[in-house]
């Protein structure tokens, strides 16, 4: 059924907020499990990479843009690009103060590259958002929110006043490339037809990113419960992750 | 907070971490351009005090507006190419150069609009000035000197190209009239003036050998020949202005002198 743009995107915006609470859960206990520093080490790589890897794929986008593309939207695209860039940086920077470690990009982001299950980023390539505006403008919205509620958590959750504050910026930046999303899609989904596929195309996403949290971080049953009851049981058919429930991890 | 720090950034393009040895060659490399900057800049004055027809400089500014699309297309294509070891910083500046060229599009196309009276058709111009006026672009240079495989050309190119579209824009933005225009076209000098910093500290690291510096220097001494033909197609040819080049670089001139 046909809604108005602005009700279509508002809907999608509403049924993406159990994922999102559901994985900050599982972002939080992953952090209060007090993990080691090579743990800490792995987790902080790949959150970089995946900035990295999110630059990348704005990039992309804006280069195979098309030419009656409104310049306001590559102005958009670029300002969120080079947000990216400095995620990136932020990450890369604070890697050694939260692990110890020094992050050594030839030999570490690779690594990371190679790993297709733990990266929101991924979804992009996965959707071809370079070449479907529609798809881009989704992948804005929901993986954007996504990052923003999940780099807020860790906000919230760590002790350290640097990282703290970091990670508020981080999230604030992408709350605004989740608006950046959400704008657009109220300009394209004028049809029935775009609002179906876009609905389609946002449940995948959606299942693709519970999917990665939980590769990422500490699959929590009581997640996987507020999953199973909002979105169906087919949404986490066959996904076989181990669960843990959060009086294990509080104990 | 560990921050994206604009001050950190323009020390960075000022290439401060640099030997002096390095900088000093770079820096005369740009002494060296001062001729090709100031016959350029001549000519652009001259072509705006002279030019009464508005649909003719619509198209001129037309062309100007699918430049600053094409240098965004190009930094992003280096981007999204970009080496995994890159360094962070590195890519916070070219994407705060992409960010740059965005902006520009949208004032130029901002600007064809003020003085055409209607909205621009942005597939038509693109399409058009990418295929038939390709050849009156400075981006096309960089095919001509394979700057997608030879960093140093394209180092070259950022410093030389940038750097007389700084002069260039700014002279616009002292010469025209209208307010509105000036003022648009004084913020992109002024961006255009750090890309130029940006292609100078590019310069700086990769030129670490005597090879390398002859190389970039044989490919400067050909390119402000190209840029000044460019500039020649661009806007009207001075008498004085092919004098000035002729004697800082033996240019040899086709041209027909047109003020």
């Amino acid at each position: 059924m046909y809604k108005t743009p602005e009700d279509f995107v508002d809907e999608l915006w509403e049924d993406n907020q159990v994922l999102y609470k559901a994985s900050q859960i599982q972002i939080k206990a992953f952090y209060d499990s007090k993990p080691d520093n090579d743990k800490l080490f792995n987790n902080f790589v790949r959150r970089m990479t995946n900035e990295r890897m999110n630059m990348v794929e704005i990039a992309k986008a804006i280069s195979a843009s098309a030419y009656d593309t409104d310049p306001k939207e590559l102005v958009s695209l670029s300002k969120q690009m080079l947000d990216e860039a400095n995620h990136f940086r932020m990450v890369y920077d604070i890697i050694p103060h939260v692990s110890g470690k020094e992050c050594d990009l030839g030999r570490d982001v690779p690594v990371e590259l190679a790993d297709l299950k733990t990266k929101g980023a991924r979804i992009a390539e996965r959707y071809d958002v370079e070449n479907d505006p529609i798809a881009l403008a989704l992948y804005q919205s929901i993986v954007e929110g996504h990052a923003s509620c999940n780099w807020q958590v860790m906000a919230d959750t760590m002790e350290d006043p640097i990282l703290s504050t970091t990670y508020a910026k981080i999230a604030a930046d992408e709350r605004f490339h989740a608006k950046l999303g959400k704008h657009s899609l109220a300009k394209m989904l004028d049809t029935e037809e775009k609002q179906e596929y876009a609905r389609e195309l946002a449940k995948k996403m959606r299942k693709d990113l519970y999917d990665i949290n939980c590769g990422g971080n500490i699959p929590v049953e009581e997640s996987r419960k507020m999953i199973e009851e909002y979105y169906g049981e087919d949404f986490i058919a066959g996904k076989g992750h181990t669960t843990v429930e959060l009086k294990e991890i509080y104990s | 907070m560990i921050k994206f720090d604009e001050a950190e950034l323009v020390k960075m393009a000022e290439g401060a971490e640099f030997d002096t040895d390095v900088k000093t060659f770079v820096n005369g490399m740009i002494d060296d351009s001062e001729t090709l900057f100031a016959a350029s800049e001549a000519q652009v004055e001259a072509y705006y005090k002279g030019i009464t027809d508005k649909a003719e400089l619509v198209k001129h500014f037309q062309g100007r507006m699918v430049c600053e699309r094409m240098n965004l297309v190009e930094i992003c294509d280096t981007i999204a190419n970009a080496p995994v070891d890159m360094d962070p910083k590195e890519l916070q500046l070219l994407s705060k150069q992409a960010l740059d060229e965005a902006n520009h599009f949208r004032i130029v196309k901002g600007v064809v609009e003020y003085l055409g009276g209607e909205p621009v058709n942005l597939e038509e111009a693109v399409e058009y000035e990418l295929t038939k006026n390709r050849e009156i672009k400075g981006a096309k240079l960089l095919d001509k000197y394979n700057c997608k495989e030879d960093e140093i050309a394209l180092g070259v190119y950022q410093l030389l190209a940038e750097g007389r579209a700084a002069r260039n824009w700014q002279k616009m933005a002292d010469t025209v009239t209208d307010s509105f225009i000036a003022e648009s076209y004084g913020k992109i000098a002024k961006d255009e003036r750090f890309h130029a910093k940006l292609g100078a500290r590019r310069l700086m690291q990769l030129l670490d050998t005597q090879e390398k510096r002859d190389h970039a220097a044989e490919i400067a001494e050909k390119m402000r020949l190209d840029l000044f033909d460019i500039n020649c197609m661009n806007t009207v040819v001075l008498e004085e202005s092919l004098q000035m080049m002729e004697d800082a670089y033996g240019y040899k001139s086709q041209k027909e002198v047109t003020a």
